[in-house]
C-alpha cells in the first residue's frame, strides 16, 4: 500500500499524456495501413534524428499475438533502420520500433499493415 | 522497473533541467570572473567578492556534476530495462559518455575554483568550455540528421552567451550587495551591462540560426509542440530584455539623490528567475520533437481560427446527470480521460467550469488592484480568500468522476495520474492563497511568507509552460496555444509582485503593484476563452 501510494506521488509529477520524444518517424514503408501483396516484407524506417543503431530494435507482432525480432540491416545511413521479414501468411501484422537518438532521447511506435494477396 | 522505464522521460526531463541550470550558473561564475571582474580595479572588497564567487562556482559544478552522474545512471538503467542490454552496452551508449565527460568537467571545475580560486583564468576558461561542449553531445545539434559543425558551433556560443548572461547575474547582484564605493559599483554594472548586451547579440543570432532548420516554416511556430515552446521562449527573452533595458537605464543615470542603481539587484532577481523558466523551456524544447518532423499533428490556420474563435463564455453548467461520469452504465476512462470519448455535455461541464474559474481570477484580479485604494482596502485586501473558494470549487467540479461527486473515492483518485496532478494543483493553491491572505491581513511578522505567492505562481507557470507530452494529436497542440498565454502572463504576475517586494516604495515598486493584478485579470480574460474539443 506504502509502495503503491509512493508510486501515486512520483507520478504526480508525470504529465499523463507525456510520451517519449525524438527521434521521430519521417516515413515508413511499409506505410501504416498499407497492404502488402506477397510473402516477403521490406522494412525501412526513416527519422529526424541520427540514432545509436545498438540501440535500436524492431519486432514483428502477428495476429495470434506472437512476437518476432528483427535483424537489422547495416546501412550507410545513421537515421534510417533497415530490415526484411519472409514467409509471411496473409493477414494483419503490428511492426513495433524502438530507438535512441544519440542526444540520449528514446522514442518508440508501431506500424500496422496487412500482407495480401 | 516497470513504473521507472513509464516515467523515464519526465525524470530525463527534470534532469536535464537542474543540470542545464548548475551548469549556466557555474559557467556564469567563470565568465563572470575574467570578463567582469578581472578588468576592473576593485578595493578592498576583492578578496572577499571572489571568495564568495569561488563558493558559488563550486556549489553550482558540484550540483552539475551530481545531476549528470544522476543522468548517465538513468540512462543506463532505462536502456537495460527496455532493450535488454547488459551494464558495459548500456554505458556505452553515445549519451552516456557525453553525461560522463559533463560531470567529469564540471568536477574538476568544483575543484579547480576550491584549490586555487580564480588563480588559473586559463584552466577556468579551458574546463568551462569543456563543460558546455560536452553538453553539446545531448542537444540537437547532436542527433540533427547529418553531422552539422554549423550548428554545433551555434549551439555551442548560445549555450556559453546564456551562461554568460544569465548565469552571471547572481554574481553581478552579489558584487553589488558587497561593494560599497558607489563609482566601483557603476564601474562593475557598465562593465556587466556590455558583456549582457553582447551576449544578448549571440543569443538572438545563434538562436535565429537553429530555428531555421529545426522548424522550417513560420506556420510551424502555432502549429507544433516544438513551434510554441520556441515562442514561449522568445516572449520570455522579450521579458529579459525589457528588464535589462530598465537596469541599464538605471545604471546610466546620473540621478546621485535617489540612486537608481539600489533597485538593479531586485529587476536582476527577476531576471535570473525568468532565465531559469527559460532554461527549462529549452529542456523541454530538447525532448520535445523538432518542428520539421512534425507532420500528421499540425493543425492548419483554419483549424486553429476555428477552435479559438470568439464566442460568449458558456456560465450555466449541464446537470452533473447528464455527464458520462454519472451514468450507471457508462465505462468511465481511468488510463487517459483525455483520450476518452466525451460527450458533448462532458465538454460543456469542463468548459463551464473553467469559465467560472476564470471570472474568479478576474474579479480577484480586479480586487487587488482596488487593495491600492486606501477607502476600499478593508476590504479588497481580502482578495486571496476567493482564490482559496475557487480551491475548494474545483475540488468540487475538476474531476467529475471522482470523489465528492463521482464513482471514484479520493484515496483511489490520487492513483490516478491526472486527477492526481489536479489534486496538487488545487491544495497548492489552497496554501498559498491562505499564504498571502495572512501576508495581505498583516498576520506575518516575518518578510518571508510574502515571496510565497510570487514563487508559487512562477512555479505554476514554469509548468504550465512546459509539461506538454508529444503524443502526435492535434487537442495537444490546442491545449499548448490555450495554456501558453496564461502561464506567460503568470510569469509576469509573478515578477511585477516580486519587484513590488522587493523595492521599497518608488515608482517602479508602485508600477509594478499595478502591472501584476492587471495581468492577472488579462490571465483570466484569457481562461474565459477556454475551449475543448469533443
Amino acid at each position: 500500500m506504502l509502495k503503491s501510494r509512493a508510486f501515486s506521488i512520483l507520478l504526480l509529477m508525470c504529465p499523463s499524456s507525456q510520451a517519449f520524444a525524438h527521434a521521430s518517424l519521417l516515413e515508413a514503408v511499409p506505410q501504416p495501413g498499407a497492404v502488402v501483396v506477397g510473402n516477403n516484407v521490406s522494412i525501412e524506417l526513416r527519422f529526424d534524428s541520427r540514432l545509436d543503431p545498438r540501440f535500436s530494435q524492431m519486432e514483428l507482432l502477428k495476429s495470434n499475438g506472437d512476437s518476432a525480432p528483427l535483424a537489422l540491416q547495416a546501412v550507410d545511413s545513421q537515421i534510417i533502420l533497415k530490415s526484411k521479414s519472409s514467409e509471411l501468411k496473409e493477414g494483419p501484422y503490428v511492426l513495433r520500433w524502438r530507438v535512441l537518438s544519440v542526444d540520449g532521447h528514446a522514442n518508440q511506435g508501431e506500424i500496422k499493415f496487412r500482407i495480401g494477396r | 522497473m516497470q513504473a521507472f522505464l513509464s516515467i523515464y522521460s519526465v525524470i530525463d526531463w527534470i534532469l536535464r533541467g537542474v543540470s542545464a541550470t548548475a551548469q549556466t550558473l557555474a559557467v556564469g561564475g567563470a565568465t563572470f570572473f575574467l570578463l567582469t571582474l578581472t578588468p576592473l580595479k576593485l578595493g578592498s572588497r576583492r578578496p572577499a567578492l571572489e571568495r564568495f564567487c569561488a563558493r558559488l562556482v563550486f556549489s553550482s559544478a558540484s550540483a552539475s556534476c551530481v545531476v549528470q552522474l544522476l543522468a548517465a545512471a538513468a540512462l543506463i538503467a532505462f536502456l537495460i530495462g527496455s532493450t535488454g542490454a547488459g551494464l558495459e552496452i548500456a554505458a556505452s551508449a553515445d549519451a552516456v559518455s557525453f553525461h560522463l565527460i559533463s560531470a567529469g568537467a564540471a568536477l574538476a571545475l568544483a575543484c579547480l575554483v576550491r584549490a586555487a580560486h580564480f588563480s588559473k583564468p586559463r584552466a577556468l576558461f579551458a574546463l568551462s568550455l569543456l563543460l558546455v561542449g560536452s553538453h553539446l553531445g545531448v542537444t540537437h545539434a547532436a542527433s540533427w540528421m547529418e553531422s552539422s559543425l554549423s550548428l554545433l558551433m551555434a549551439e555551442m556560443l548560445h549555450l556559453l552567451a546564456l551562461a554568460t548572461w544569465i548565469g552571471g547575474i547572481p554574481y553581478f547582484i552579489a558584487s553589488l550587495r558587497m561593494i560599497d564605493d558607489g563609482d566601483e559599483r557603476r564601474c562593475l554594472a557598465r562593465r556587466f551591462s556590455i558583456t549582457s548586451l553582447a551576449s544578448v547579440t549571440a543569443i538572438v543570432a545563434t538562436g535565429l540560426f537553429m530555428a531555421v532548420p529545426y522548424t522550417g516554416s513560420l506556420e510551424r511556430l502555432y502549429q507544433t509542440t516544438y513551434g510554441l515552446l520556441l515562442g514561449s521562449k522568445v516572449v520570455l527573452l522579450i521579458m529579459l530584455l525589457c528588464l535589462g533595458a530598465i537596469n541599464f537605464l538605471a545604471i546610466r543615470s546620473r540621478r546621485r539623490d535617489k540612486d537608481p542603481i539600489n533597485r538593479v539587484p531586485a529587476i536582476a532577481e527577476v531576471e535570473v528567475g525568468i532565465g531559469v523558466i527559460a532554461i527549462l523551456c529549452a529542456a523541454a524544447l530538447a525532448s520535445s520533437p523538432l518542428a520539421t518532423a512534425t507532420e500528421a499533428a499540425r493543425p492548419d490556420a483554419a483549424e486553429v481560427s476555428a477552435h479559438f474563435q470568439l464566442a460568449w463564455p458558456s456560465l450555466k453548467s449541464p446537470a452533473y446527470a447528464e455527464v458520462s461520469a454519472a451514468q450507471p452504465n457508462a465505462a468511465v476512462t481511468l488510463a487517459d480521460p483525455e483520450i476518452a470519448n466525451r460527450s458533448e455535455a462532458d465538454v460543456a461541464w469542463s468548459e463551464t467550469h473553467h469559465h467560472h474559474a476564470a471570472l474568479v481570477v478576474i474579479v480577484t484580479g480586479l480586487l487587488a488592484l482596488l487593495a491600492h485604494s486606501r477607502r476600499l482596502r478593508p476590504i479588497a485586501q481580502h482578495w486571496p480568500l476567493l482564490l482559496l473558494g475557487l480551491a475548494g470549487y474545483l475540488v468540487v467540479t475538476a474531476d467529475e468522476e471522482a470523489w465528492p461527486l463521482g464513482k471514484i473515492g479520493f484515496f483511489q483518485s490520487l492513483t490516478i495520474p491526472q486527477i492526481a496532478q489536479h489534486k496538487l494543483m488545487i491544495a497548492l493553491i489552497a496554501g498559498f492563497a491562505f499564504c498571502e491572505w495572512c501576508v495581505q491581513s498583516k498576520r506575518f511578522k516575518s518578510a518571508w511568507p510574502s515571496y510565497v505567492f510570487p514563487l508559487m505562481i512562477a512555479a505554476a507557470a514554469a509548468f504550465l509552460l512546459t509539461h506538454y507530452g508529444h503524443t502526435g494529436r492535434k487537442e495537444e497542440v490546442f491545449i499548448q496555444i490555450s495554456h501558453t498565454p496564461i502561464a506567460l502572463l503568470g510569469v509576469i504576475v509573478a515578477s511585477a509582485r516580486w519587484v513590488e517586494l522587493r523595492i521599497g516604495s518608488t515608482t517602479v515598486s508602485r508600477l509594478a503593484g499595478v502591472v501584476w493584478p492587471i495581468a492577472m485579470v488579462a490571465a483570466g480574460a484569457f481562461l474565459l476563452m477556454y475551449r475543448e474539443t469533443v
